[in-house]
C-alpha cells in the first residue's frame, strides 16, 4: 500500500504495482512485482514505444504521454506484473519510485522485501552457498 | 464533499424485500459524536431496529461499518463491524471481523452498508464500486461458507478481486450460533449468520477501486512507521502472539486455573499439554498468517486430526472446545475449528454447547437414546464433528436440541437448573473463569452483547499479569472493567486491531485519527465518546428490556467453588461488583439504567428522553 500512497496518494491495493497474490487456506501469499526483464515483453509489444529503460534506475518505465492505453503489455508480461488503473484509465507497473529507493521496501516492516541490484543479490546467496559448503566440509571432515 | 478525510462519506441501503438499492450521506455529525464502527453501528442500531423487531424478521437489519482507519496502512485496520439485533440473546449486537472485506467495502465508497428486508429467494449481493446486484444464488445455498467464498471470487472474477462474506448451512438453517465469515475470519458471536440466512443472503461480495485518501499523508506515514515500532517493542505481540497466536493466553489463564475445564466444573485438565502455547506452536503451527496492514501475524495455520487444516484456533475454541469439553488432543480442536468454519458456527457458542450436553449425559438428563448411538461425554473429542454437523443442519432429535445454543438446549430439556449452562442473557461465555479473576465477572454480567469476553475489554491482563492487583479481591474492579471497557470503545470505533492495544494506546489512536482524518480527537474526547457509545449500547439493552436483575451469571460461579487448581475454593460475589460499576458508569444502582444527568452530559439528550418514558 506504501506503493499506491506514493504514487497516487491513496492507500489502495488495487493501485499498487507489488500486488500480493494470496491461497489463505495454503498460507501463501507471493508478491508479483516487475523483473525489469533485460529482454522485457512489455516494450518490445509496445505498439507506440511508451516503455523504455530509465537510465539512471534501469527500471522500464512508462511515458504516459505516449502510452494509448492498449494493455498490450499486460497481455505479454509473462509475469502478470502489470496492472491497470480502472479509474485513471492508464496501466500500472513499478518504476522504482524513480530512485531507487523504492517505497515498498522503505515501507516492509518484516524486512521481506529488500532492494539489490543483480550483483549484490548474487554475491549474497554465493556467500550463504560457500558458507553452507564449508560447514559441509567441515562436518565430514572433522576439520574446524 | 464529506468534511473529514479517509471517509467515504456515504451510506449504502439495500432493501432485499423490494430489489431497492440507494445511497445517502454519512450525516458528519455522526462522524463526530460515533467515530465508526462499533460506535457508529451502535447508534444506526438504536436509531433503525426498536424493540418490537423479531431478529429473524425481515424488519431485522444487517449494519456493516467500516471506521476512520479502516482501508488506510494504520497497523491492522482492516476490518469490518457488524451490527444486527442477535437472534442468540434478542439484545443488542455487534461482531467484529477483520480481513479485506472492510477495507474493501471503504474503497467501493461507503462507510456502512444496511441491508433489510427479506428476498424470495436464494440470493448474494455483488457491489462492484456503486453498481449493486442482486444474483441468484440457488446452486450456492447448502455450500460451506469457505467453499461458497471461492465460488462467488470466481464468478465475479471478471470485474477484479472480490472479499466476500458468506454463512454457511448453519445460517441457512437458522442456527442462532450462526457466524458471518469472511476469508476464513468471523463475524463470529451471536448469530449474525442466521439473520442472514433468515434474509436469504447467503453472500456479499465487494470489489473497490478509489482507495482511501488521508488527510496528512507525511505524517501518517511517520505515526505508522512509529506505531509499527512500538507494536515491534511489545513482548506480549512480538514474542506472544506472533509466535503463538491468541493461544498464547491459554499459558496464561491455565497456570492460574481460570480457564474453564468440564464445562466450568473444574480448573484443571489432566493432559492440557498439547493445548497450551509451547507444544501448541512446535506440533499444531504450520504456517503464520496476518491480516492486511497488520505486522504481528497472530493467525495460525493449524493441522488437526483427520487431515484437517484450519486458520486458527484461536484461545477461545481452545478452551471452548478443549478445556470446556475436557478435551486434550489439540488435533481434535483444530479439527472442530475448521467444521465450524465451513459450516458456519460460532466456535465458543458451539463448543460450550456441546460442553452443556456432556454434563447433562453424565447427569443423566438426556438419555442414550438420544444421542444417535454417539459416546458422548468429556474427554470425547471424536464425537465432535458428528455433533457439529447435526447442530449445523439441525439433523435429527439431537441436532434440533443444540442448534440455538446453551440456553434453548436448557429449556427444550426441560431442566430447571439453570445453574451449569455457561452464559450470561443467552450468549456462551468466553474461557476466563470469572471466580478466578472476579474482574471478569463485570465483563460477562453487564457485556452489552452478553457473556462475550471482548466488549468490555480484556482485563486478565492486568488483573493477573500486571502483578499490582489481588486478582481475587472485588475491590478496584470496576475501576479496571470500566478503564478496559472505554479503551475497548475506540479500538473497535477508530476501527484496530483489539490485540494491538497493548502498543497502541489512547494517544497513538487520537494522532492516527488526526492525520488520517483532519479531526482534532485528543484522550479525554476518546473517553467521552466511549461514555456516550456504551450508554448508547446500554440504552438498547435497556429499551429491550434489560435490568439489573438481567445482569446474572451462571449459579456455578455464584455458589460452587472452584474444586481444584490455584483458583480452587473461590466463587463470585457479584453484587457489590455490580454496585461498584454501575456507580463507575453512571447508571443507576437499582435498576442498571444510564441515569437521565448521565445521558445527558454525554450528548444523548434524545436517549435520555426516550428511556424516561419506559418507566
Amino acid at each position: 500500500m506504501a506503493c499506491s500512497l506514493f504514487h497516487v496518494q491513496e492507500c489502495n491495493p488495487v493501485k499498487s504495482a507489488v500486488q500480493i497474490v494470496k491461497w489463505e487456506v495454503e498460507g501463501l501469499d507471493v508478491p508479483v512485482i516487475c523483473q525489469q526483464c533485460e529482454e522485457p515483453a512489455c516494450a518490445n509489444i509496445c505498439p507506440v514505444r511508451a516503455i523504455s529503460r530509465d537510465a539512471a534506475t534501469d527500471a522500464m518505465i512508462v511515458d504516459y504521454d505516449l502510452c494509448i492505453g492498449c494493455r498490450m503489455c499486460m497481455v505479454a508480461c509473462p509475469f502478470g506484473a502489470v496492472s491497470f488503473d480502472m479509474t485513471k484509465r492508464q496501466i500500472i507497473k513499478c518504476d522504482l519510485c524513480g530512485d531507487s529507493d523504492p517505497w515498498c521496501v522503505r515501507f516492509c516492516e518484516t524486512g521481506a522485501l529488500t532492494y539489490k541490484l543483480p550483483p549484490a543479490a548474487s554475491m549474497d546467496k554465493k556467500r550463504v552457498a560457500g558458507r553452507r559448503l564449508v560447514e559441509a566440509v567441515g562436518r565430514s571432515t572433522g576439520l574446524p | 464533499m464529506f468534511p473529514y478525510a479517509a471517509y467515504a462519506g456515504r451510506v449504502l441501503r439495500v432493501d432485499l424485500t423490494g430489489r431497492r438499492v440507494w445511497e445517502e450521506p454519512l450525516a458528519p455529525e455522526l462522524a463526530e459524536k460515533y467515530l465508526g464502527g462499533r460506535a457508529l453501528g451502535a447508534r444506526l442500531l438504536y436509531d433503525e431496529v426498536g424493540p418490537e423487531v423479531d431478529p429473524l424478521s425481515p424488519d431485522n437489519k444487517l449494519i456493516f461499518t467500516t471506521g476512520p482507519l479502516v482501508g488506510t496502512l494504520a497497523p491492522s485496520s482492516a476490518r469490518f463491524c457488524l451490527h444486527t439485533k442477535s437472534p442468540l440473546t434478542g439484545i443488542y449486537l455487534y461482531s467484529i471481523c477483520s480481513g479485506f472485506l472492510g477495507p474493501e467495502l471503504k474503497s467501493a465508497g461507503y462507510d456502512v452498508l444496511i441491508v433489510e428486508g427479506q428476498a424470495d429467494r436464494p440470493i448474494y449481493l455483488s457491489i462492484v464500486g456503486s453498481k449493486v446486484e442482486f444474483v441468484d444464488a440457488a446452486h450456492l445455498w447448502g455450500m460451506d461458507a469457505i467453499g461458497v467464498q471461492e465460488v462467488v471470487g470466481e464468478e465475479l472474477h471478471r470485474y477484479g478481486e472480490a472479499w466476500v462474506a458468506a454463512i454457511g448451512p448453519a445460517g441457512e438453517n437458522l442456527s442462532r450460533m450462526a457466524c458471518v465469515l469472511s476469508e476464513l475470519r468471523a463475524a463470529g458471536r451471536g448469530g449474525a449468520g442466521a439473520v442472514m440466512g433468515s434474509k436469504r443472503l447467503k453472500a456479499l461480495a465487494v470489489i473497490g477501486r478509489r482507495g482511501v485518501q488521508v488527510h496528512d499523508l507525511p505524517g501518517f506515514m511517520q505515526l505508522v512507521r512509529g506505531a509499527w515500532q512500538r507494536i515491534d517493542e511489545t513482548p506480549f505481540l512480538r514474542q506472544g502472539l506472533s509466535r503463538y497466536g491468541s493461544a498464547i493466553s491459554a499459558g496464561l489463564t491455565s497456570e492460574h486455573g481460570v480457564m474453564p475445564v468440564n464445562n466450568w466444573r473444574n480448573g484443571t485438565l489432566a493432559g492440557i499439554e498439547g493445548l497450551l502455547p509451547k507444544q501448541f506452536r512446535e506440533q499444531t503451527v504450520i504456517h503464520d498468517n496476518a491480516c492486511p496492514t497488520c505486522t504481528v501475524a497472530c493467525s495460525k495455520l493449524c493441522r488437526g486430526s483427520d487431515g484437517a487444516i484450519s486458520e486458527g484456533p484461536e484461545y477461545e475454541t481452545i478452551y471452548s472446545f478443549g478445556t470446556a469439553c475436557g478435551v486434550g488432543d489439540i488435533g481434535r480442536v483444530v479439527q472442530a475449528d475448521m467444521l465450524c468454519d465451513q459450516l458456519g458456527l460460532d466456535t465458543i457458542s458451539a463448543g460450550v454447547t456441546v460442553a452443556y450436553l456432556m454434563e447433562c449425559v453424565e447427569r443423566g438428563l438426556v438419555g442414550p437414546e438420544m444421542l444417535d448411538g454417539l459416546d458422548v461425554r468429556f474427554g470425547h473429542g471424536e464425537v465432535l464433528p458428528a455433533l457439529l454437523h447435526l447442530m449445523a443442519h439441525r439433523q435429527g432429535p439431537l441436532g434440533e436440541l443444540l442448534a440455538d445454543g446453551v440456553e434453548l438446549a436448557r429449556r427444550r430439556l426441560g431442566i430447571e437448573d439453570d445453574s451449569f449452562a455457561m452464559h450470561a442473557k443467552g450468549m456462551e461465555l468466553g474461557g476466563y473463569d470469572p471466580r478466578g479473576v472476579k474482574g471478569q465477572s463485570l465483563v460477562f454480567a453487564t457485556g452489552p452483547r452478553g457473556g462475550c469476553h471482548h466488549a468490555n475489554g480484556y482485563v486478565i491482563l492486568e488483573e493477573v499479569a500486571s502483578g499490582k492487583h489481588d486478582r481475587f479481591a472485588l475491590e478496584g474492579k470496576a475501576d479496571i472493567v470500566h478503564r478496559a471497557r472505554n479503551f475497548r470503545m475506540v479500538i473497535d470505533s477508530a476501527m484496530y486491531c483489539a490485540f494491538q492495544g497493548g502498543a497502541l494506546n489512547l494517544e497513538v489512536a487520537a494522532a492516527l485519527l488526526n492525520a488520517a482524518t483532519g479531526m482534532e480527537w485528543d484522550v479525554p474526547g476518546l473517553l467521552a465518546l466511549s461514555e456516550r457509545a456504551s450508554d448508547l449500547e446500554r440504552a438498547y439493552n435497556v429499551r429491550e428490556g434489560v435490568r439489573r436483575a438481567d445482569d446474572r451469571l451462571p449459579g456455578r460461579l455464584l455458589n460452587e467453588p472452584l474444586p481444584d487448581g490455584p483458583s480452587a475454593g473461590h466463587t463470585v460475589d457479584l453484587d457489590p461488583l455490580l454496585d461498584d460499576f454501575y456507580r463507575e458508569c453512571g447508571w443507576d444502582v437499582e435498576t442498571g439504567v444510564p441515569t437521565a444527568d448521565k445521558l445527558r452530559s454525554v450528548g444523548l439528550e434524545d436517549v435520555a428522553a426516550a428511556l424516561a418514558t419506559l418507566g
